[in-house]
């Protein structure tokens, strides 16, 4: 089962995320509310995938997914935020981002992302 | 619902709400300028009436853009920024330095509304499933106390204490670009709140 860490300030939307994730077969092993949260829950649980939000106080999700490359190289991320300006696509690409779902989304957008990088 | 009665959850809820609106009206501020802009965590500000023209910067005087918000839910858009920075927009889009704003300029600040509150709606719209429809856009230059106490009175809110989400763009890291504040007329956040499932 492809372990997910979801990454966002609101809790509603990790409820929304987690939800649908949860419906289609996806574990999520961890939720974090920040940047710095979500560097630490990385490096404790090692998920197959994150789901990153941008705009989140204390450290903003571009921040979070340079530190998690450094840690992990490998590591796999989606960006998943309302912050879909073509700028913020590539800063966020250029950190090591491997997508880019834009709020609101779908649920088969996010489904097709994950399946995408898990595979 | 007295505003002091939601929930943590349900505060949640609207600002992400105004995260989904305002990242998407980013979006299309950055197109139109053409140029990043990046915003802070929205707000949702819950103030007693009477600190709206108190409160700091109030008799500052700024250019305002207002846009109804018409539809399932009702409500008003408001889209401030100051002189300079109205300025500043108007010679970013149509390459014309000014030193006041012209009726030229408020035509070019009141589109910039227009197509920013229609992101921001359109976006809100998607999200909760809700029908909104944005108004033509109406462009003001007065104090910020005056311009938001009157889209309060006009949002059907003036009772003791007030709510608005609010959005601060900015460009170039930290220039703040315009401020942003949606004032929902009462009813219209337990619809919202309602289609997304948060009681």
């Amino acid at each position: 089962m492809t372990r997910v860490l979801i990454v966002d300030d609101a809790a509603f939307m990790r409820m929304m995320i987690k939800d649908i994730l949860e419906k289609n077969g996806y574990d999520v092993v961890a939720e974090a509310n920040n940047g710095i949260k979500a560097v630490e829950m990385y490096k404790r649980e090692r998920p197959d995938v994150v789901t990153m939000d941008i705009t989140m106080p204390d450290m903003d999700g571009i921040e979070a997914v340079k530190a998690i490359k450094e840690f992990d190289p490998s590591a796999k991320i989606i960006m998943c935020s309302a912050m879909g300006q073509q700028a913020m696509v590539m800063d966020a690409i250029r950190a090591g981002a491997k997508d880019f779902v834009v709020k609101p989304f779908q649920p088969d957008r996010v489904l097709e992302a994950l399946s995408k990088l898990s595979s | 619902m007295a505003y002091e009665d939601l929930s943590a959850i349900q505060l949640d809820a609207l600002q992400e709400v105004g995260n989904i609106g305002s990242g998407n009206a980013a979006t299309a501020l950055s197109k139109l300028l053409k140029m990043k802009v990046d915003m802070k965590v929205p707000s949702i500000n819950i103030v007693p009436f009477d600190d709206i023209f108190t409160n700091l910067g109030g008799d500052e005087v700024v250019v305002g853009v207002i846009v109804r918000v018409l539809g399932d839910i009702q409500g008003n858009i408001l889209f401030v920024f100051e002189k300079e920075e109205a300025l500043y927009i108007i010679e970013a889009l149509t390459g014309k330095k000014e030193e006041y704003v012209t009726e030229a300029g408020y035509s070019v600040i009141a589109e910039v509304g227009n197509i920013v509150a229609s992101s921001y709606l359109d976006a809100i719209s998607n999200f909760t499933g809700i029908n909104v429809v944005p108004s033509v856009p109406a462009v003001t230059y007065d104090m910020l106390g005056a311009i938001l106490s009157n889209t309060f009175i006009e949002s059907d809110q003036f009772d003791d204490s007030v709510l608005d989400v609010e959005t601060v763009f900015f460009h170039d890291k930290t220039r703040v670009c315009g401020h942003f504040y949606y004032i929902p007329k009462p009813g219209s956040l337990d619809m919202i709140l309602n289609r997304l499932g948060v009681k």
